[in-house]
């Protein structure tokens, strides 16, 4: 059986394609996102009453004159994962002065970008036999849980057990606590309860797949800037600290329960294969912001177990 | 997850993460000034006598128009592929992953090897010189000594391997803390060049006497003499001469391209690596010709010629005919000749860490992609820099380092043939981008035109110009003797071997079971 998997692809629609093409192409049983599908930027296109509407992408002013560029412009927004809207100045006056309008455009248009994210895998997938699992994580509101649920083809293995046939994979999009207002952020305690639960229901564990979109504590999985209290990074004479952040609680549960595989995201740039005791655990990293989709091929004889796990970057 | 985005004018933000890169544009900049190394000047003037009528600047003016035009092909393609890893990264989904690999291996290996090649020039070109000027201008033996010492292979081989295993210690504590480092280095070294440009402006305005001074320590009648064995130096204009002279000045200045080696840590990499290798590039192209043009006028064109033919000893003082030594005399101040020698020091010192950044890198991106063994993507949880990678490195550094101290086999520009292999395939790769690769330049942040012809393949032809002909003249110039037996067996070895390695890592990857042509294939949007 072969497994691909990828995450924290934040909204890029360029990703998101190539996601779903990726089970063809690698020629892969299941395909797999693990989490933060999300984006985190609106560009706002200002029309303008003379002139041509004006943006600024990737940090530098982008002009478009005519609906094509604008399109165009929309596209490459997209497949960067940010979420481009047209708007009057008068428009981009109020969302700026406003954080309870920016709050909703954001909801909206996040919204907007999953529901054709759906559509779009349904028209790609049903009929296929691929299997596509994808989950919600920290950077994900709610609310797409009941979307994802919606759908006929996508399964959503967050806090339960999916048997892919010989082989059970269990999700977790809950994280250790982050500096930021995360929705699925709990404390260790409460995210080693969750996992316990979760657990339950796998029957091997030698078989068994821990999709945690956070990764064990001290991994080599989980390394990233320390930050203070203003969410700014700790600079040494050496430039900023480097620690793990990774939850100890999955680092534990991982020891205790010793699964065939953990598969996990979240630190976009500590990608690597690695082994905590038996289990081998790999984080793909993300490119997402490039149109790169970073992901893992996972090959398991279901009789042996013994995953082979191999970096790719689609 | 990781360090908080900021909120940017023109764009709306929610509370959440980004990307860590470490590496800002002023470093990107620095570390292009690293690999051009303005210390190879001294042995380009030199090489000047081989080419009557040639003018060094307009020479350098052309090799920097072709160096930008070669720096903004690397630089737009970085951006589509921002990974660590240099040329290995793009060139192997634009073109054939073999052909990636080999390009990446022929430029790390000569990157390596100039590592250790560099380390010895600390020695010859900066210590030895500085203490042959300050043993002239004080009269002091012992300074004499040091200075012969420093020239010794025993003294080229110590300083070398000392400078190496800093520079590795300082690349495995960490990119930030080595350019730290490699940022105080660079502004000492702009203090330098700009103190040796004054001073070489006050004796070309006759504020300070060249001749004199050189008379002074070498004997009444000694400059008259020397310039008039090198009477070809006033030889008339010859464009002929000029075109050829440009390999010497490619050697240092299209090496600013090397900063795509750290793109996947670099801050928002469009505009560093394209700002970075460009300013880079005009920067230190714009020293060099200040730098020969005041030489000429200073020192004198028959006198630099003059110097730089007499046979080895027939020099009437205990110091090497370098134009660092003249600028000491000419300054007649040993304060002078200390902040002078700076620039060569500095740019030499920090091209061994430079080269050794390059080539980790390179090796990083091979382990990830598994064409190389995995070990050397392994990164220390500590530093987070490449551990097996900086030790390899260290390790070929040294041996090329004594091969080129203790025997004759190596010359000092043995691996550019090499290189400009990597730069004509750059080159190549840039053309064919929009056209191979259609749907990634389309929906990239480079798909420009003009006349409909898009702008990378227009750079890319121009950059195929100059590169291709600095490599055609790489094997008829035996000035530059990079066309001898040894370098040209080295090159295709190494091209030979990087073939193999390709092939027999696919065949052994393919029979554990993993798809290792998978790595390098770009999944279809559509």
């Amino acid at each position: 059986m072969r497994l691909y998997f990828c995450s924290d692809i934040h909204a890029s629609e360029r990703c998101w394609r190539k996601f779903l093409a990726a089970g063809t192409f690698y020629k892969a049983d299941v395909i797999i996102v693990g989490g933060d599908i999300t984006g985190k930027f609106v560009v706002p296109i200002i029309r303008h009453l003379r002139g041509p509407a004006t943006a600024t992408f990737q940090g530098i002013e982008r002009r478009a004159e005519t609906t094509a560029e604008i399109e165009r412009l929309l596209r490459q927004i997209a497949d960067a994962g940010q979420y481009g809207t047209v708007m009057s100045e008068e428009e981009y006056e109020a969302h700026t002065a406003d954080a309870a309008l920016r709050d909703r455009l954001f909801h909206q248009l996040i919204m907007a970008r999953v529901t054709d994210w759906i559509e779009f895998a349904e028209a790609r997938l049903r009929g296929s036999g691929i299997r596509c699992l994808v989950s919600g994580a920290n950077d994900d509101f709610f609310e797409i849980d009941a979307a994802l649920a919606a759908s006929s083809v996508i399964e959503d293995p967050n806090g339960r057990v999916i048997d892919l046939g010989g082989i059970e994979i269990v999700g977790m999009g809950y994280g250790n606590p982050t500096p930021w207002p995360c929705p699925r952020d709990i404390s260790e305690e409460e995210l080693g309860e969750r996992i316990d639960t979760a657990v339950t229901g796998v029957r091997r564990m030698d078989r068994a797949i821990f999709s945690f979109h956070v990764p064990p504590h001290h991994s080599g999985l989980d390394n990233a800037p320390r930050l203070d209290a203003n969410l700014r990074m700790v600079m040494s004479g050496a430039g900023p600290e480097i620690v793990p952040v990774g939850s100890t609680a999955v680092r534990a549960a991982i020891e205790r329960y010793e699964p065939m595989l953990g598969l996990h995201g979240h630190i976009h740039e500590s990608k690597g294969v690695r082994t905590i005791g038996p289990t081998t655990v790999a984080n793909p990293g993300s490119e997402y912001g490039e149109g790169i989709l970073d992901g893992l091929l996972v090959d398991v004889d279901v009789a042996m177990g013994s995953p082979k796990v191999q970096l790719v970057t689609g | 997850m990781s360090a908080p985005v900021p909120a940017t004018k023109g764009l709306f933000t929610r509370a959440s993460s980004g990307l860590v890169r470490e590496v800002g544009v002023g470093d990107v900049v620095f570390y292009g000034w690293g690999q051009i190394t303005l210390g190879f000047i001294i042995f380009t003037i030199a090489a000047w006598q081989f080419y009557p009528g040639a003018s060094m600047e307009l020479a350098t003016v052309a090799v920097t128009l072709g160096g930008i035009a070669l720096g903004l092909v690397y630089a737009l393609m970085s951006s589509v592929y921002p990974r660590s890893g240099g040329e290995y990264v793009f060139l192997s989904r634009v073109l054939h992953p073999a052909i990636g690999f080999v390009a990446s291996v022929s430029f790390a290996f000569w990157e390596t090897f100039y590592t250790g090649i560099v380390a010895a020039f600390l020695a010859i070109f900066g210590f030895s010189p500085l203490f042959a000027t300050l043993a002239l201008q004080t009269g002091n033996s012992s300074l004499a000594d040091i200075s012969t010492w420093f020239a010794s292979p025993i003294g080229i081989f110590v300083t070398g391997a000392i400078t190496i295993l800093l520079a590795a210690t300082f690349v495995y504590r960490g990119l930030s803390r080595y350019f730290t480092i490699q940022r105080i280095g660079m502004w000492l070294v702009a203090g330098s060049i700009l103190v040796t440009l004054g001073v070489l402006v006050v004796a070309a305005a006759g504020g300070l006497s060249f001749k004199a001074n050189f008379d002074a320590l070498a004997g009444a009648g000694s400059y008259d003499k020397i310039a008039a064995a090198g009477a070809a130096g006033n030889a008339p204009f010859d464009l002929g001469q000029t075109v050829q002279f440009m390999i010497w000045p490619a050697f240092s200045i299209w090496f600013a391209v090397a900063s795509v080696s750290l793109s996947g840590e670099v801050k928002n990499v469009q505009r560093s690596q394209l700002v970075g290798i460009l300013v880079a590039m005009i920067t230190m192209g714009a020293a060099s010709i200040g730098l020969m043009f005041f030489s000429r006028v200073v020192f004198g064109s028959a006198f630099l010629v003059g110097a730089g033919s007499l046979a080895a000893g027939q020099f009437p003082l205990a110091a090497p005919a370098y134009i660092n030594v003249f600028a000491g005399i000419a300054g007649g101040n040993v304060l002078l000749t200390i902040l002078m020698s700076v620039w060569v020091i500095g740019t030499i010192a920090l091209d061994v860490g430079a080269t050794m950044i390059y080539a980790t890198r390179a090796m990083l991106a091979w382990g990830i992609d598994g064409v190389a063994p995995t070990k050397l993507a392994d990164v220390s949880e500590r530093y987070n820099s490449p551990t097996w990678a900086i030790a390899t490195s260290a390790v070929v550094a040294i041996a090329c380092l004594a091969l080129y101290a203790f025997t004759s086999l190596v010359a000092i520009l043995s691996g550019f043939m090499g290189l400009a292999i990597t730069f004509v395939l750059v080159s190549i790769g840039g053309i064919a981008f929009p056209y191979v690769r259609r749907g990634v330049f389309e929906s990239s942040a480079v798909a420009f035109r003009v006349a409909g012809v898009p702008v990378i393949s227009i750079l890319g032809v121009i950059s195929l110009v100059f590169t291709g002909y600095v490599f055609y003249r790489l094997f008829l110039d035996s000035a530059f003797g990079s066309n001898q037996p040894f370098p040209i067996a080295m090159t295709i070895v190494v091209v030979v071997a990087a073939v193999a390695w390709f092939y027999g890592a696919r065949w052994y990857r393919s029979r554990h079971g993993t798809e290792f042509d998978a790595r390098f294939r770009e999944i279809p949007v559509e």
